[in-house]
C-alpha cells in the first residue's frame, strides 16, 4: 500500500498500576490507519481494545499510562501528550469515541437535549439557542429517536438501553472528527435500527470524509461494514488483513476459535465450541506466544518465544509461528476452510 | 402432548409511565406464558418494553393493569411478604447496563455475593468465598478478579460479573437481559453453554432478552417478537425463523446481520411500514393461527396469514 496513514501507532505499550502492582494491558501494539477506510477491531473480551483506542485521545483512566512506543497523527506524538490541555486540541475535535458503556458517557442529571447542544456548540462555534436545539432535534432524528421534541427534553433514564447509546452516537458525530472510534455501537439496538444507525455513520463517513474504527463482537456487523479487520488478543494485535482475508482465509489460531464458535454453526442442544483455559494474567510476563497455553496444537517454539508477523499477501498479516517457512506444516482446520459453504448452507 | 407445568403466566399486562398528560403507556395487552425449563426469548424494537417486562416479573416495575403468576400464584400488586421474600431468592435478573447495575465502590467479591449476604444464604466465610469463586470461573473470570472494583474491568468482564451475581443465587427462573452483547464470541458461548447446562441440570427457566437474533435463534425454544409494547408475533423458534408472518417479524429477520461478507453485503433489507394496518374497522386479535404460532392481526391480515400458510406447504 503506497499509501500514508492518517493515524500510526508502534509498539505501543499501556500499564495499569493496581495497588502497587502493575497490569500490562497493551503490549507492543501496532496498527497504522488509513484515510477514509473502516477499521473493524475484534477479539477477545479484556484483551485492550478499549484501551488500545482510548489512548489515542487520552481517556486512560487515571492509573492507567503509556508507557512505550509512538502513536502519530497530524505530525504530532499523542504518546507524548500528558496535559488535558494537549488532549483538547484532538478530543471531541478531530477524534471521537462512542463509548462501549452509554450510560457512563452521559450525565444523568442534565436534559439529553442539552447534552447533545454541549457537543455541537463546542465543534461549530453555534451559539444561537434557536438554532442550537434545532440542530439537536434534528440529530436526535437522524439516529432514529422517535417523536424527538418530546425526547428533547427528557433525562437519561428516561430512555430505553437503545435510545441512550443512539444518544452518544448523535453526541460523538456532532463535533464532525476526522477519526470516529465506535466501541459497541449497536449491541443495544435491535438489527434494524442497528442497519440504520451502521447506514447513517456509513453516509456520515463519506460526508464528512471520516475514518471509522468499528471495536465490536458481532462478526457480522464486521462482514457488513469493514474494509480490514484487526484481531486483538491478550493486549496485541495478532492478525490483520482485509475483510475477505479474515472471513476466508485466517491464519492466527485465535481467529480461528473465534470463528468456530459462531452460533450460526452450532447445532440447537449441543454445546458451542468454546476456547479452554482462560486468558492470560496480565499481570504477569507473558513468554512466548500468549494464546500458546490455550492451544492444542501449539509448537513447541510457542512456548519460548513470541512469533513476530509473518505476512500471508501484502495486506494480510499474522503473528503466529504456523506461518514461518521452518515450521511443521499446519493446515487451516476444516471448519474454517468450508466457513463460506457453511453460512450459505442455512435457512 | 402432555400439559406442561406453566411457571410464569402474563396475563393481558399493562404498565405505564408517569401520570395525567405525562402518562405514557410502554407495554400494553401482552399474554404469554413461560413453561418450567424453557428458555423463552423476547426480541424486537429498541425501546418496545421488553426489560420492562422483565422488572415487573422481577418485582421491579409495578404492574398497571393485568396480573403476573409464578407458580400458580399471583407475584404482581401487593403480595405477602413471603412470598415476595421468595421471588427475591427464586427469581433473578440479569441486568442490561452493567456498568449502572453494578456498585461502583464495593469490590467484586461482595458484589458477586450481595444476594448471599443478604439472606444468609451460606454457611461459613468459607463457604461463601467458595461461591463466588466457583461463580467466577463459571463465566470464564479469574478468581483473582474478587479483589477488584467494577471500573477496572472491560466490558465483558463486568457483564460476567453481573451474570455471576445472579447465579450464585441458584435460582430456578432467571430473566436474562441483553447477558451477552459485551461478550467475545467465545465467551459469549462458554456463557451460552452454562446457560444450556444449568437448564439441563437444575431445570432452571429463562426469559432471554437480546438483539442478537442469532443468539436467540441458537438458545430458545420459543420466542416471542414484541413492537411498540405489543407483542405481534410468538412461535417456536425454528418455525419463527422459517416461516414469519407478522410484516415487523420478517423486517426484523431480514435484517439480522450475517457473519459472512459476501452474503452481507448482499443481503435484501425488509422495511415494516406500520401504516399496512387499517385497524379502523376491523380489529386485531391474538389469534392461535397454528398450534403454538400466535400472530396480532385483523381478521383479513389473519385470512392473508393462513394463505401463506398454506402455499408453503
Ligand atoms: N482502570 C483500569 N484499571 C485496571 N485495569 C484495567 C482498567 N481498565 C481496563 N483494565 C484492564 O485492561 C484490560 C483491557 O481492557 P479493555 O477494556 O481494553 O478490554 P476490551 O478488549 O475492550 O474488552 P471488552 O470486549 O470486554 O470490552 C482488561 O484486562 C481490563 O481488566
Ligand atoms: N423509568 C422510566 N420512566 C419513563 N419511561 C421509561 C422508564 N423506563 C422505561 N421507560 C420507557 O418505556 C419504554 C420501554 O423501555 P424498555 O427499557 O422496556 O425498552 P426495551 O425493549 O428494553 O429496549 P432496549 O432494547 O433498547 O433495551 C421506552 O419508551 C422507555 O423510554
Ligand atoms: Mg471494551
Ligand atoms: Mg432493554
Amino acid at each position: 500500500m503506497a499509501k500514508e496513514p492518517i493515524l500510526s501507532a508502534k509498539d505501543v505499550v499501556i500499564q495499569f498500576s493496581l495497588r502497587g502492582k502493575m497490569l500490562t494491558a497493551i503490549r507492543k501494539c501496532s496498527l497504522d490507519l488509513y484515510e477514509g477506510e473502516t477499521l473493524a477491531i475484534v477479539g477477545e473480551s479484556g484483551s485492550g481494545k478499549s484501551v488500545f483506542t482510548k489512548s489515542f485521545l487520552g481517556m486512560l483512566d487515571a492509573n492507567g499510562k503509556i508507557v512505550g512506543g509512538t502513536i502519530e497523527y497530524d505530525g504530532h506524538d499523542l504518546a507524548k501528550y500528558t496535559t488535558e490541555k494537549e488532549w483538547m486540541t484532538i478530543r471531541g475535535k478531530k477524534i471521537s469515541m462512542v463509548m462501549q458503556d452509554p450510560m457512563t458517557s452521559l450525565n444523568p442529571l442534565k436534559k439529553v437535549g442539552k447534552q447533545i447542544e454541549e457537543s455541537i456548540s463546542l465543534n461549530q462555534g453555534v451559539k444561537k439557542g434557536d438554532q442550537l436545539k434545532k440542530m439537536a432535534i434534528e440529530m436526535l432524528e437522524k439516529v432514529g429517536i422517535p417523536d424527538p421534541e418530546r425526547r428533547y427534553n427528557q433525562y437519561p433514564h428516561e430512555f430505553s438501553g437503545g435510545m441512550r447509546q443512539r444518544v452518544v452516537i448523535a453526541i460523538a458525530v456532532a463535533c464532525h472528527p476526522q477519526i470516529l472510534i465506535c466501541d459497541e455501537p449497536t449491541t443495544a439496538l435491535d438489527v434494524t435500527i442497528q442497519a440504520q444507525i451502521l447506514n447513517l455513520i456509513r453516509s456520515l463517513q463519506s460526508e464528512l470524509k471520516m475514518t471509522v474504527i468499528y471495536i465490536t463482537h458481532d462478526l457480522g456487523v464486521v462482514a457488513n461494514v469493514a474494509d480490514r479487520v484487526a484481531v486483538m488478543y491478550a493486549g496485541q494485535i495478532v492478525e490483520v488483513g482485509n475483510v475477505d482475508e479474515i472471513f476466508y482465509d485466517a491464519w492466527h489460531p485465535y481467529t480461528w476459535a473465534l470463528l468456530q464458535a459462531l452460533p450460526q454453526l452450532g447445532v440447537k442442544g449441543e454445546d458451542l465450541p468454546t476456547i479452554d483455559g482462560t486468558p492470560p494474567n496480565l499481570f504477569n510476563q507473558i513468554k512466548g506466544d500468549a494464546f500458546a497455553p490455550r492451544n492444542k496444537q501449539a509448537l513447541a517454539i510457542d512456548f519460548e518465544e513470541e512469533p513476530p508477523f509473518f505476512d500471508v499477501s501484502p495486506t494480510h498479516k499474522a503473528k503466529t509461528w504456523y506461518l514461518d517457512p521452518r515450521a511443521p506444516k499446519i493446515e487451516q482446520p476444516h471448519s474454517i476452510r468450508t466457513l463460506r459453504e457453511k453460512m450459505r448452507g442455512r435457512g | 402432548m402432555a400439559e406442561r407445568e406453566k411457571l410464569i403466566e402474563i396475563k393481558d399486562l399493562q404498565i405505564t409511565f408517569g401520570s395525567g398528560k405525562h402518562k405514557f403507556v410502554a407495554v400494553d395487552h401482552v399474554n404469554f406464558d413461560i413453561y418450567k425449563g424453557e428458555t423463552f426469548s423476547l426480541v424486537g424494537e429498541s425501546g418496545s418494553g421488553k426489560t420492562t417486562i422483565g422488572r415487573a416479573i422481577t418485582r421491579i416495575n409495578p404492574v398497571s393493569a393485568g396480573e403476573i403468576l409464578f407458580k400458580g400464584r399471583r407475584i404482581s400488586g401487593k403480595i405477602p411478604k413471603e412470598l415476595d421474600l421468595e421471588v427475591i431468592k427464586k427469581c433473578q435478573m440479569i441486568f442490561q447496563d452493567p456498568m449502572a447495575s453494578l456498585n461502583e465502590r464495593a469490590k467484586v467479591d461482595y458484589i458477586v455475593s450481595e444476594g448471599l449476604i443478604n439472606h444468609h444464604l451460606y454457611k461459613d466465610e468459607d463457604d461463601r468465598k467458595q461461591k463466588v469463586e466457583k461463580a467466577l470461573r463459571e463465566v470464564g473470570l479469574l478468581p483473582e478478579f474478587a479483589s477488584r472494583f467494577p471500573h477496572e474491568f472491560s466490558g465483558g468482564q463486568r457483564q460476567r460479573i453481573g451474570i455471576a451475581r445472579a447465579l450464585i443465587m441458584e435460582p430456578e427462573f432467571v430473566v436474562a437481559d441483553e447477558p451477552i452483547s459485551a461478550l467475545d464470541v467465545s465467551i459469549r458461548a462458554q456463557v451460552l453453554n452454562l446457560l444450556n447446562r444449568l437448564r439441563k441440570s437444575r431445570g432452571l427457566t429463562y426469559l432471554f432478552i437480546a438483539h442478537d437474533l442469532s443468539v436467540v435463534r441458537f438458545i430458545s425454544d420459543r420466542i416471542a417478537v414484541i413492537h411498540k409494547g405489543r407483542i405481534v408475533e410468538l412461535a417456536e423458534a425454528e418455525k419463527l425463523f422459517l416461516h414469519p408472518l407478522h410484516p415487523y417479524t420478517k423486517a426484523l429477520l431480514s435484517a439480522v446481520p450475517i457473519p459472512d461478507p459476501e452474503l452481507e453485503k448482499n443481503k435484501k433489507l425488509l422495511v415494516y411500514d406500520p401504516s399496512v394496518h387499517d385497524y379502523s374497522k376491523d380489529g386485531p386479535v391474538w389469534e392461535e393461527i397454528l398450534p403454538g404460532h400466535f400472530v396480532w392481526g385483523n381478521q383479513k391480515e389473519l385470512e392473508g396469514y393462513r394463505k401463506e400458510i398454506d402455499s408453503a406447504k
